[in-house]
């Protein structure tokens, strides 16, 4: 109940009229009605139909044969009856305010008319301009001070520079120059000539072996002919000069007939003892060289 | 750089190893090295081809065992020993004539004997040599 009364006080003073209407259930049923309705409603649209079906309603929106044959013509024909009753009307209604009415176009330009008239607007805006300077002093003294000249002009050939400027600009600063040693110096030949040399000189020695064919072979060779074999000629010098006449003399004398130990043994001073080359060149050498030993002492 | 100084180094280091051969010899060490100074001096003389060489070297070295044997059995008599030494290189002459052909094994034995001129040659020289020393450093 409370809340009825309050909802009733709300309702008051928000929407007085609503608050003294009667409170009462105006939509009333008859008992049973929705249990009937829908045969009700059944009924009724059957009833209707009846009625659409009847031929008498089909017939009259039915056209007269030939109807579109003459439309056009029918239109036309009272089209024409409406203008001429129409004209009729105006003249009888308005002729009074129509004849005095000039029958002139009005909305004529004069001849070259646009070919001026930008003109016309320029000179027009021109005679204006001084207000126009006087009203921005008063409105904004500031922007009146401004030079009015075309700040964003460019010097002449401005451009043809342009990308030689930029560039020069864009040049990254060059970085602390590191002067490196010539390239080409003396050492630098030295040190190619010498490593030239020395694998020269390798390839001299070792290339100088003849390509071992067959190890069996070899491989039964004394030491001294598997040395001797693959020698070359700098070394035969070598090995020639650091042996000793001593040791000569012990080879030939192991190893040699009894020619060369008679003249290893001999008292003769080997030193004037005829080269082997001269008994080819002269036969008689031999005979020249013991006349030469005869007649040695007498000359001591 | 460093590439190069050890480049170096290993080359010098190299070639003392190989020099070490000639260098404070004992003296059998040196027959030996004359002995391969005549197998180089024949070879030279020769021209081998690797094919000759192959075939040649097995029988020069049968020769040279030979040959030395014989020079060490020699008894006193000079002539006997000669005589000895002489069939032997007869003998081999046959040997030689099949790998080398009769010319070229006339050359070989010239080239021994012509070996054994450089080596007389070579010693007169050494000899002149110690004779034209300065005194003091032959010690006399």
């Amino acid at each position: 109940m409370e809340n009825k009364d309050n909802i009733l006080t709300e309702l008051k003073a928000i929407c007085p009229a609503l608050f003294a209407a009667q409170r009462v259930n105006v939509f009333t049923v008859p008992d049973g009605y929705f249990n009937n309705l829908s045969n009700v409603i059944i009924e009724t649209i059957s009833s209707t139909t009846y009625i659409s079906d009847d031929a008498s309603f089909n017939t009259e929106l039915k056209m007269p044969k030939g109807y579109f044959d003459d439309l056009a013509n029918n239109i036309l024909q009272k089209i024409n009856t409406l203008q001429s009753a129409a004209a009729n009307d105006t003249d009888e209604e308005n002729s009074d305010l129509l004849i005095e009415l000039s029958k002139e176009n009005i909305l004529e330009v004069p001849v070259d008319y646009f070919d001026s008239v930008s003109k016309n607007i320029l000179a027009k805006i021109n005679r204006q301009e001084s207000n126009t300077v006087t009203e921005l002093q008063n409105i904004a003294p500031l922007l009146n001070s401004f030079s009015k000249e075309n700040m964003q002009e460019i010097p002449v050939g401005y451009f043809d520079n342009l990308y030689h400027q930029i560039l020069e600009k864009t040049i990254p600063i060059p970085g602390k120059v590191v002067k490196m040693p010539s390239r080409f110096s003396f050492i630098n030949y030295a040190a190619a000539a010498l490593v030239i040399g020395v694998i020269s000189t390798t390839i001299y020695y070792f290339s100088s072996k003849p390509v071992a064919v067959n190890n069996n072979d070899y491989a039964t060779l004394d030491s001294s002919i598997q040395k001797g074999k693959t020698m070359n000629e700098t070394r035969f010098n070598e090995t020639l000069n650091n042996l000793t006449a001593e040791d000569i003399a012990e080879y030939l004398q192991k190893n040699g007939t009894e020619a060369d130990v008679s003249m290893l043994s001999s008292s003769i001073d080997e030193n004037i003892v005829p080269a082997e080359d001269e008994y080819l060149l002269n036969e008689k050498t031999l005979d020249n060289f013991l006349k030469e030993i005869e007649t040695q002492p007498s000359k001591n | 750089m460093k590439r190069i100084l050890l480049l170096l180094f290993l080359t010098v280091f190299i070639t003392a190893v190989y020099a070490q051969d000639d260098i404070g010899q004992l003296p059998e060490k040196k027959q030996e090295n004359i002995e391969a100074l005549k197998v180089a001096f024949i070879s030279k003389e020769l021209e081998l081809t690797p094919e000759e060489a192959q075939r040649f070297w097995p029988v020069y070295n049968q020769y040279s065992k030979e040959l030395k044997t014989t020079f060490l059995n020699g008894n006193d008599n000079v002539l006997d020993r000669d005589e000895k030494v002489l069939n032997l290189r007869k003998r081999y002459r046959d040997e030689f004539t099949k790998v080398l052909g009769g010319q070229r094994v006339n050359k070989m034995f010239i080239a021994e004997g012509r070996f054994r001129q450089v080596l007389i040659n070579t010693m007169r020289n050494q000899k002149q040599r110690q004779l034209n020393r300065p005194l003091t450093r032959r010690g006399i």
